[in-house]
């Protein structure tokens, strides 16, 4: 392998940096820190050596520590923030995540990353109040690293290998954390890892779909809501199937716990409620469900294939605002645990 | 100022061989010159990511290259998922039935 080294003589303030940086195609058009030796060292003084990284699409070239180091310097992140990304990255490699399918679609899902465990405190990833904007290093930086890595090592680049259509403001970053106001276990631990265990969950997602409810006072009707919210006939999961999260705001959360709903009962009301009517899908696009084998019930569409491709976790601060997550479809919600 | 190169990896012998020895599955069409009789008159593939316009769309171009160049005899094959990269069983197929494939990106 040859020196992964390069000399830039003429670059040496962040101006100089940033035209070196779009002259070559780097970065996500938003100024980046310059990865040099000295920083990529330190980055790499902190990441675990357990992670086994394969090649990525859609360039085929396996990641080096120092490679995903430099990303992860370039995106703003401490030493400190390394576990996560790399988990993050062996989650997105991981066959049912479909990282080749999700990078190179036209649909605009970008890799959502989600937090769980004592990670979240410990590096300060918010799980509160606008958790899903700006604002927080932690959030900003470990999704917008992971997007990196997969534009400059895979080589996912804007318009030629990554054909989204439109993109999303959620492929710059794409990062938040489960709220301890949770009245459930987190997702997780619902999952089956420990709650004393760090956890990374990956879906290559759609941006969250806001979900306004100020007027419900009873968690049947916040679920009518939600169900609205869910139904509608432009989403990938109404026919490509797969994996969606419902993100609960801690109060729409409290009043559904409060009025005895679980995420389980959740799940199966939504499965029920959340249909598409038939005459809201175009006679060209139920030809197209059918071609990939997706019938109506009834006189509805399912919004997806089973009831336990819904997700759910809370997450978010004051307010009466949930969110819905569709993915991309033929993708699933894989959960690595952060290297110690 | 020395960087760290944020796209350097490590690339598999095996992909570095076969490229170098262009044995590569599907050779892209715009690798096709006019004039190169031989290499025209090669069986070529149209590989469609399943979506619904990318069958219309190869067919077209399959017809075209087949008037305006002899190219052919053309085949159609196609994905089974749009949602999914092309299974490498599905390219070694390719590799073996045509000497050239057109991949369709449009929708």
């Amino acid at each position: 392998m040859t020196s992964d080294v390069i000399d830039l003589p003429d670059v040496d303030d962040a101006w100089a940096w940033a035209a070196a940086c779009e002259e070559r195609g780097w970065g996500d058009g938003l100024p980046t820190v310059p990865p040099t030796e000295e920083r990529v060292a330190a980055m790499l003084a902190a990441t675990p050596t357990a992670v086994d990284l394969g090649p990525l699409p859609p360039r085929g070239v396996t990641p080096t520590p120092r490679s995903v180091a430099a990303n992860a310097v370039m995106a703003g992140c401490r030493p400190a923030d390394m576990p996560v990304l790399l988990a993050a990255l062996a989650a997105v490699q991981d066959e049912a995540y479909n990282l080749h399918g999700t990078l190179a679609t036209t649909h605009p899902c970008a890799p959502m990353v989600m937090v769980s465990g004592p990670a979240r405190a410990a590096l300060g990833f918010n799980a509160g109040g606008n958790c899903l904007g700006q604002g927080t290093r932690a959030n900003a930086v470990v999704g917008r690293a992971l997007s990196l890595v997969l534009l400059h090592v895979g080589g996912a680049t804007p318009g030629v290998l990554d054909r989204s259509t439109q993109g999303s403001p959620a492929k710059y970053t794409f990062c938040f954390a489960e709220s301890d106001e949770s009245p459930w276990p987190s997702s997780a631990v619902r999952r089956g890892f420990g709650a004393e265990q760090s956890v990374v969950s990956v879906m290559a997602a759609e941006p969250p779909h806001n979900v306004n409810d100020h007027g419900s006072t009873t968690g049947a009707e916040i679920l009518l809501t939600i169900a609205g919210t869910m139904a509608q006939p432009g989403s990938n999961n109404v026919y490509v199937r797969g994996p969606h999260l419902l993100l609960l705001g801690p109060e729409h959360a409290a009043t559904l716990h409060r009025d005895g709903w679980t995420p389980d009962s959740i799940r199966a009301h939504l499965w029920e409620h959340a249909r598409i009517p038939v005459d809201h899908v175009s006679d060209g696009n139920r030809r197209q469900f059918v071609e990939w084998g997706v019938e109506p019930d009834g006189d509805a569409y399912t919004v997806s294939d089973a009831p336990g491709n819904l997700h759910i976790a809370v997450a978010g601060g004051a307010g009466k605002h949930s969110a819905w997550i569709p993915s991309f479809g033929g993708t699933e919600l894989v959960s690595r645990v952060v290297p110690g | 100022m020395r960087i760290v190169d944020p796209t350097s990896g490590a690339t598999s012998e095996d992909t570095t061989v076969a490229a170098a020895a262009g044995t590569t599955p599907a050779g892209a069409v715009s690798g096709l010159r006019r004039g190169s009789s031989a290499a025209l008159r090669a069986a070529l593939c149209g590989l469609s990511n399943s979506k619904p316009g990318a069958h219309d769309l190869l067919d077209a171009i399959g017809r075209r290259l087949a008037d305006e160049h002899g190219l052919g005899p053309n085949g159609l094959e196609a994905k089974p998922s749009a949602a999914v990269g092309a299974d490498p069983a599905l390219l070694d197929h390719l590799a073996a039935q045509y000497r050239l494939a057109v991949v369709a990106i449009g929708d």
